[in-house]
């Protein structure tokens, strides 16, 4: 076969993929379509919930695009030494931080900074050590998932059931508040339909979380609220210069030797270092430019949905749901999980926390549900839209990249993912959010707690990544030399 | 039968294998000896990428190994695995569901190893 030839089979073969996967993909995007003109046939105020369901979907296009996944990102630069997912994820940083900041400046920001204390690091110690065995921390779940990945889907289903339990877990767990927690809580005066000094969530919460404060970098200096706190403080010194410190390390120590050993340098002056360290940069183009579109779209949904609110004159999407005749699920303040940006861990707690309540078990006396979340049918649970949106998302994208498969776990694998997930759950609620909640949508807002969410995130990960590979040792070591 | 399903991919579905040979195959920049081929199908990371590596350290200079995966990550995040590795990434050939990885140990690469970037 000549050369030419050998193009024109290629160019035919694609061809006919392509025509192939346009027509799923158009299917998942005719049927979400054809959902929401449903909703709004049924209530026209559901565009405040289909808000949510579009900005997930196009999250997931953007989320499969990159491959952004803090799993791989902290896994890979230490499992094999290969930085290019957190090097494109530290860009991502930078990037979303400046949208952020102009939202902040426009006065459209919906965003709370989260209250700092030894739970950020230690929640991020688990959620990084579960994701190593999982194969993608939450939003990574949630784009694999759509990539028809079994195995991912067993991880949101971990996810959802063990935050759901331990936010309503009493009895002996109690044991693990210090008394100290128990009088901190009992001081709060709590409406009597919650049993704030029980469950060890509760305590957690009122007796501890409640007696922190977060603050935004430019709250510390004083410039809240001005131009010059949402771009310097704010995006500046709180997410830039530090993702620029870490991009600086992460050359030093990982692609230095190989990049001088690769161009054949041996004296290297400071601009073959800083040619090295755009090489770096530019080889995760793909994830950097999903940071910044993730980041764009983010900002967004924020300015889309503050105007939403004020339409309706309303603060919370529980509001709504009451004038629409939902009584169910609503908080004892008429309130649901509603924080009009990018999140993805509590509307999954939902999920388990509704099914379990269905199934009879008593959960609406915590805080976490009966006060400040509230348990709404997954039905009219808005940001739970925006997790199935990402997950359709990430299949329209996976179709037209021809890179959508039925894949099953084997058995370690579907285990992995039940223990990871779990370990993750766990994670997301000492750690008050996952790798998005909790470090992406808090560093780009000023909010430091990330970064020390990241540091505990990053030591779960090595550590998940040594437990890992003593774990594929030991079964190579039974198994033989050739198979693993 | 359906039982029988179940158990397959349960227990018995092997997670990941390595073959020992010396087959010829034609690359779109020509054609390479492969000495190994690693079966990372329906495996996710970081398992394919260990695997490589491990597979890798048991291999001479410019001995070329293929690596079958249906990660798309897995697939994507070569050519930096082997910046890592002083490995050399020759090509990625897309199969009907999986891809096809080659990749070489080492800088060297002798002329009818010429490495190709991208995918195929």
């Amino acid at each position: 076969m000549n050369e030419e030839s050998v193009l024109q089979a290629k160019r035919l073969f694609v061809d006919r993929a392509r025509e192939r996967n346009l027509r799923p993909a158009m299917t998942i995007v005719g049927l979400v379509a054809l959902g929401s003109v449903a909703a709004l046939s049924v209530d026209t105020r559901f565009v405040y919930l289909l808000v949510y369901a579009w900005f997930g979907v196009i999250y997931g296009l953007l989320l499969q695009y990159g491959r952004f996944c803090m799993a791989s990102a902290v896994r890979d630069l230490f499992a094999v030494g290969v930085p290019r997912m957190a090097v494109g994820m530290l860009i991502a940083v930078a990037l979303f931080s400046l949208t952020a900041a102009t939202v902040q400046a426009a006065g459209f920001s919906t965003f709370a900074p989260h209250p700092l204390g030894w739970h950020v690091i230690l929640g991020g110690l688990i959620f990084g050590f579960g994701m190593v065995f999982t194969g993608g921390c939450a939003s990574g779940s949630l784009y694999k998932a759509g990539e028809g990945n079994v195995g991912s889907m067993l991880v949101v289903f971990a996810i959802s059931f063990s935050q759901a339990i331990i936010v309503t877990a009493g009895g002996w767990v109690d044991a693990l508040a210090p008394a100290s927690w128990q009088v901190s809580a009992a001081a709060k005066d709590m409406p009597p339909e919650l049993t704030a000094t029980e469950g060890w969530f509760d305590l957690f919460t009122a007796g501890y979380i409640w007696d922190l404060k977060g603050t935004t970098v430019a709250e510390t200096m004083g410039m809240e609220g001005t131009l010059a706190g949402a771009f310097i403080a704010n995006a500046l010194f709180s997410a830039i210069l530090p993702a620029l410190a870490l991009l600086v390390l992460i050359y030093v120590f990982y692609f230095r030797r190989n990049y001088l050993r690769r161009e054949k340098i041996t004296t290297p002056s400071l601009g073959n270092h800083l040619d090295g360290l755009w090489a770096m940069i530019t080889s995760s183009k793909s994830t950097a430019l999903a940071g910044a579109g993730l980041g764009l779209f983010a900002g967004m949904q924020m300015w889309i949905t503050g105007a939403l609110r004020e339409h309706y004159g309303i603060f919370n999407f529980g509001e709504l749901l009451e004038a629409m005749g939902y009584q169910n699920g609503l908080s004892l303040q008429g309130t649901v999980f509603d924080p009009g940006y990018w999140y993805i861990t509590t509307q999954e707690a939902q999920w388990g926390g509704w099914i379990l309540n269905q199934l009879g078990v008593e959960n609406l006396d915590n805080i976490f549900f009966g006060l400040d979340n509230g348990l709404p049918n997954p039905l009219l649970n808005a940001p739970g839209f925006m997790s199935i949106g990402i997950i359709l998302g990430a299949a329209v994208m996976a179709h037209l990249r021809r890179e959508f498969k039925w894949k099953l776990p084997s058995l370690e694998t579907a285990v992995f993912a039940l223990i990871g997930g779990t370990l993750m759950g766990i994670g997301a609620r000492i750690g008050m959010g996952c790798n998005i909640g909790a470090f992406f949508a808090t560093v780009t807002n000023g909010d430091l707690s990330g970064w020390v969410f990241l540091a505990g995130m990053v030591g779960g990960g090595w550590l998940g990544v040594k437990a890992f590979n003593t774990w594929l040792e030991w079964r190579s070591s039974r198994a033989g030399e050739c198979d693993f | 039968m359906g039982m029988r399903w179940w158990r397959s991919w349960l227990i018995e579905r092997p997670q990941s294998s390595v073959t020992n040979h010396s087959v010829t195959v034609v690359l779109p920049t020509g054609c390479v000896t492969v000495a190994r081929t690693l079966d990372c199908l329906g495996a996710a990371c970081p398992r394919p990428q260990l695997l490589t590596m491990k597979v890798m350290e048991q291999l001479h200079e410019g001995e070329v190994i293929e690596l079958l995966s249906d990660n798309p990550a897995t697939v994507e995040t070569v050519p930096a695995l082997m910046f890592a590795v002083g490995g050399t990434h020759m090509a990625t050939v897309k199969d009907v569901d999986h891809w096809r990885v080659y990749m070489c140990k080492g800088l060297q690469v002798t002329p009818e190893n010429k490495p190709s970037e991208g995918r195929v």
